[in-house]
């Protein structure tokens, strides 16, 4: 995470996440603890409630496209911390 | 007595099948006392709605169902807080809490959710109106353009501090 690139919004409003969207699924252990902290992290962040609250509606079987959006998360953050 | 100055209000948003998995809405809070953000809510709901007057109507009932128990607090410490007002960009969700009477398209919403209505008519709660480009709450329903996101963050009170350098003493310089 030390060279992602900035951004300044958590999610584009044209984004709709789904279930399968065809993008390849990968071991969900890796991202648990990820947004485990991220929830933990809105007891004072509230600009992340939304996006944090999004991505734990698919802790079970993940595809590549949730993980992305944890990752913009993550960039936020970098970006406003 | 600076408690005299306060005032309690909520604004409330909805986000209608904000959930494409299985089509139900998300809806949003906040309460304010005073100048200051003392609680917020995202929260999924429990049903799906089938207009975003009833989505609404739904949020709006959690809210109050908040700001009941916010003023329970307060009233333990003798403040009274009067008639709460809550902000709602939905004019038909207000209209619904409004008025008692029963229509083919809302005689369906669940009976827990005429609390509102309920609450309303003692005086406890307010129902009003607020343009959806002044809803504060907006950034727990949607995800927003760049602008209204950094608009609705700063009102929330999120601000992002900047530490300046400490200036160089002058025998470094």
């Amino acid at each position: 995470m030390e060279s992602a690139k900035p951004i300044d919004t958590l999610i584009s409003p044209s984004t709709r996440l789904v279930m399968v969207d065809g993008s390849p699924s990968f071991e969900e252990k890796s991202c648990r603890g990820t947004i485990g902290s991220l929830l933990y992290l809105t007891a004072n962040r509230l600009d992340i409630v939304l996006s944090g609250g999004l991505c734990v509606r698919f802790q079970s079987k993940p595809k590549q496209t949730h993980l992305m959006d944890v990752e913009w998360i993550l960039r936020y953050l970098k970006t406003y911390f | 007595m600076i408690l005299l100055g306060m005032l309690m209000l909520s604004m409330q948003a909805s986000g209608y099948v904000g959930f494409l998995v299985d089509r139900k809405s998300t809806s949003g809070m906040d309460h304010f006392l005073g100048p200051c953000l003392v609680s917020w809510v995202t929260k999924k709901q429990h049903f799906i709605a089938m207009s975003t007057s009833e989505v609404g109507h739904v949020a709006a009932a959690s809210c109050c169902a908040q700001l009941l128990w916010i003023r329970q607090q307060l009233k333990d410490i003798c403040v009274d807080m009067g008639c709460i007002p809550i902000f709602c960009d939905n004019t038909s969700a207000i209209n619904i809490a409004k008025n008692p009477c029963q229509y083919k398209r809302t005689k369906h919403i669940d009976i827990r959710h005429h609390f509102l209505r309920d609450n309303v008519e003692k005086g406890l709660i307010s129902m009003n109106f607020c343009a959806t480009n002044k809803q504060i709450v907006d950034i727990f329903t949607r995800a927003l353009s760049r602008e209204q996101f950094e608009k609705n963050r700063l009102e929330l009170g999120l601000n992002k501090i900047t530490f300046s350098k400490r200036p160089s003493s002058p025998s470094s310089a």
